[in-house]
């Protein structure tokens, strides 16, 4: 069990990290989409959580290239915007759900739950 | 699903019920989205009763296009609408319909001023309006039958529904965002349903005047609908009514409430009364000392009045004129009589209408289909239409009588005619006003542009043109996209536009008409249009274009690049127009529906955006040409023209065809798919394409037909060239070419 978080903020990395490994999850971190991608190409995740603005790669763009081989691993995307459109675009893109940050370390938890089992 | 039959036990203290509908298709399960996860989560918070319809789940990472999952599922749970909304949050949106059956009423009603209900699914907002419509109507009909029998157990219990579903309907939609109208309306639905659940359960019998109330309430739940309808406030609240259908009258009150009902006459002769009282007394309110016959006078007046008002009915008079004890206080009654008495007047010309109506009996007669019934008798049409087309090369190439053959032609002709009639008939049900669509882009231009800092005209043109229902479901987004486009990247700010000598504001056109090849949407801006000289730049930077290509490319050409998948050209993606998933998503979708996508533009002068749509999805006229052994139809609206026997000659290895003194490289078919070379001298016939320069060389026209065109099958998907296929008359498939 797996999870592969993708954003450029170290502190949203550790967060969730935290979060996750006290749930008894394994964690692995990504500072951008580029390196996310060769991540899942070697690794196969439960689930994948990602932010949007990112530099190198965002995470739509890696979103996108990700859904091109694979369509059946979850993946949600980090919202700051509560704009409606960021999120029906990541949903066209292939998102299975989004969380809206900031997020509260039980708000993480309690969707990770519905995806990692 | 039958819940009563289904859940056959009450329910407990603190549950609630909630019916939970699923209508999931391939898109959902491409986002990686496990039905059966969300179904353990929906069990973890109750006892679930699930009825699955359909389920195709995807097969490992497979997910096929005819993946879905159709279920309906009962909820017992103590948990909220909110709880389950918050555990379906992904999907709400994708075809997840809750409707509360029966829940406690926890929330507090109240009234939000002047906000709108936003964001609603499409979808959901016009099954709202019509559903609401149709039970508005049933309401009506049954509250003339308990006008003659108030208390009827079955039609106390219909009604009672009836109102509890509107209720319940307006709950869901308040659930997207408040609504002045729309919390009228559930709490009159509220009242009225308290009004018939006490006679219901037989602990009141109805009086006069609450069904009186009831039809009333009816009344003013048409209005608060049409405002919702129409996006106007409510100007009433209803208190009065509300006041009226949720606290019992009391003895004294109903007593009153029964000599209420007063004849135009009496009411006129009241108002008589005090039109000749009335400059008398005023006379008196502004003299300081009254003579004694003065002083007897105003107090019969005020006697007189005050009786005929309480004979009237008019409480609220009587009320006004027992506080009268000098004529000063009499200054500001006077008018307050007065507005009483119109009010009176008003209410009761109301009820004059309202009898004048339904002595009218119209009976809007429509009933509720779903899409998916419309789209399988449209199927059926189509089959329809391919039989006959069977039926008719059966008669040709039979070996039957001269004789028998005419007897048989005539028959078909009748055949086809009812099939052309029925097609026909079946394809206007299908067709809704592109108004149903348009009607929400005034707000969204509005909101956009102010949240862009920009001016904009918006003008519509052209909404009762009218679309097949499934198109328009597909062409919201699309839309919004290019009118997003327009105010983002077209229509420049305020002080850029007067720089230029243009008007401040920006114009933006939404139109919609009948074309030659079907229905064309069009979005016109007068914005700075686009430079193709940029397009250029982009695309050979994105490495979608070869430089040499892109010199070659005229301008038009250049600018329909910018429907490439990732093009963008503003160099951040701001965050309204999104990021290079624009245009490419437009075109794809609209090609989608077999429509197409032109764009054209002049610097500074704007930009013209040209959908142009088949009229309906379902039946397309072909032409069905051969290659080889294979079959393929060619829509209608594609064709330029077919040659006949044409000449050939060649150029450097390349066969051209002559004509018209023109000449025209043409290809074989089969080679465009790789079925082998084709020998062009055998070929009898060229078909030349509107939006393709070389001709196309067939073995064979076979003839225009119509056929329903399905899509490909998935081993195909990828092929293209092939945008469906349809089965022709004698049972042979013909594949749709998209070239």
């Amino acid at each position: 069990m797996k999870v592969l978080i993708v954003d450029d903020a170290p502190t949203v990395r550790s967060l969730v990290k935290t979060t996750l490994q006290a749930m008894g999850i394994a964690v692995v971190g990504a500072s951008n989409g580029k390196e996310a991608l060769d991540v899942v190409k070697r690794e196969d995740f439960a689930l994948i959580i990602s932010d949007i603005n990112m530099p190198v790669m965002d995470g739509l763009d890696f979103l996108k290239a990700f859904r091109s081989f694979n369509r059946r691993t979850p993946f949600l995307v980090l919202t700051t915007e509560s704009d409606p459109g960021k999120k029906e675009i990541a949903k066209k893109l292939g998102a299975t759900g989004w969380i809206v940050k900031p997020f509260k370390a039980q708000d993480l938890s309690s969707v990770v739950r519905r995806f990692v089992r | 699903m039958n819940w009563q039959k289904e859940l056959q036990r009450p329910l407990k203290e603190g549950e609630n019920l909630y019916l939970i509908r699923f209508n999931l298709g391939p898109e959902v399960f491409s986002r990686g989205i496990r039905i059966d996860w969300y179904i353990e989560d929906l069990k973890s918070l109750g006892e679930l009763i699930l009825d699955e319809q359909q389920k195709k789940l995807p097969d490992g990472d497979e997910v096929a296009d005819d993946c879905c999952y159709v279920a309906e599922a009962l909820l017992v749970t103590k948990e909220a609408e909110d709880t389950i909304k918050k555990l379906l949050e992904f999907i709400l949106d994708d075809g997840v319909h809750i409707e509360a059956i029966s829940a406690r009423n926890s929330s507090q009603e109240h009234l939000e001023q002047k906000a709108e209900v936003e964001e609603v699914p499409e979808q959901v907002l016009n099954d709202y309006l019509a559903e609401t419509a149709e039970h508005l109507n049933a309401i009506e009909n049954n509250l003339v039958r308990l006008e003659q029998q108030p208390s009827e157990p079955e039609l106390l219990n219909e009604l009672f529904r009836q109102f509890h579903t509107v209720k319940g309907n307006t709950g869901l939609l308040l659930s997207f965002g408040p609504n002045r109208a729309l919390e009228v309306l559930k709490r009159i639905a509220h009242c009225s349903e308290t009004t018939l659940a006490k006679a219901r359960d037989g602990k009141s019998q109805l009086s006069e005047n609450e069904v009186d109330a009831l039809f009333e309430a009816l009344d003013a739940l048409r209005e608060c609908f049409r405002c919702f309808k129409e996006r106007k406030a409510v100007e009433d609240t209803f208190d009065e009514l509300i006041a009226r259908l949720s606290a019992p009258p009391s003895e004294e009150e109903s007593l009153n409430r029964k000599t209420r009902k007063v004849s135009d006459e009496e009411l006129k002769a009241f108002r008589e009364i005090f039109l000749q009282y009335g400059p008398f007394l005023e006379e008196l309110a502004n003299k300081q000392d009254l003579s004694p016959e003065e002083e007897d006078f105003f107090k019969r007046a005020i006697a007189t009045l005050r009786n005929s008002a309480e004979n009237l009915g008019q409480k609220r008079i009587v009320e006004l004129l027992q506080a009268v004890k000098v004529p000063f206080d009499l200054k500001d009654i006077i008018s307050q009589i007065s507005r009483e008495l119109e009010k009176a007047k008003a209410s009761e010309e109301q009820k004059q209408k309202k009898i004048a109506k339904t002595d009218r009996v119209q009976i809007e007669s429509s009933i509720r289909v779903t899409q998916e019934q419309m789209d399988r008798l449209m199927n059926l049409v189509g089959e329809l239409t391919a039989f006959r087309e069977w039926l008719k090369w059966f008669v040709q190439h039979g070996n039957e009588t001269w004789e028998k053959q005419k007897q048989f032609r005539e028959q078909i002709q009748r055949y086809s005619r009812l099939v052309a009639e029925m097609q026909r008939t079946t394809m206007e049900m299908r067709m809704v006003p592109l108004h149903m669509l348009f009607q929400r882009f005034p707000k969204v231009v509005r909101d956009i542009s102010k949240a862009l800092g920009k001016k904009v005209q918006f003008e519509i043109v052209g909404e009762d043109t009218k679309i097949d229902k499934l198109m328009l479901d597909r062409l919201g987004d699309p839309l919004i996209h290019l009118v997003r486009n327009s105010l983002d990247h077209g229509i420049e700010p305020p002080e850029e536009r007067i720089a230029q000598g243009k008007p401040e504001a920006g114009r933006l056109v939404l139109r919609a008409y009948y074309s030659t090849e079907g229905v064309a949407i069009e979005i016109e801006d007068d914005g700075r249009g686009i430079d193709p000289d940029l397009i250029r730049l982009k695309a050979v930077e994105r490495g979608l274009r070869s430089e040499e290509e892109v010199m070659r490319l005229s301008d038009e050409e250049v600018i329909s690049l910018i429907m490439l998948p990732g093009f963008s050209t503003k160099d951040e993606a701001t965050e309204l127009s999104g990021r290079g998933v624009g245009m490419d998503v437009v075109s794809s979708s609209v090609e989608a529906m077999g429509g197409k996508v032109k764009i054209s533009s002049r610097r500074g002068e704007g930009t013209l955006v040209k959908l142009i749509l088949p009229l309906t999805l379902a039946v397309r006229k072909v032409l069905i040409v051969r290659s080889g052994e294979l079959f393929f139809s060619i829509p209608i609206e594609q064709l330029r023209e077919v040659v006949n026997r044409p000449e050939f000659q060649w150029v450097a290895d390349r066969p051209f065809m002559v004509h018209r003194d023109e000449a025209i490289p043409v290809v074989p078919l089969s080679s465009i798919f790789g079925l082998g070379n084709g020998d062009v001298a055998d070929a009898k016939k060229v078909v030349l394409l509107k939006e393709r320069e070389e001709g196309i060389l067939v073995d064979e026209v076979v003839g225009l037909t119509e056929t329903v065109t399905k899509p490909m099958p998935r081993m195909l998907k990828s092929v293209e060239e092939l945008a469906g296929i349809s089965i022709l008359g004698k049972g042979d498939i013909a594949y749709q070419l998209s070239l």
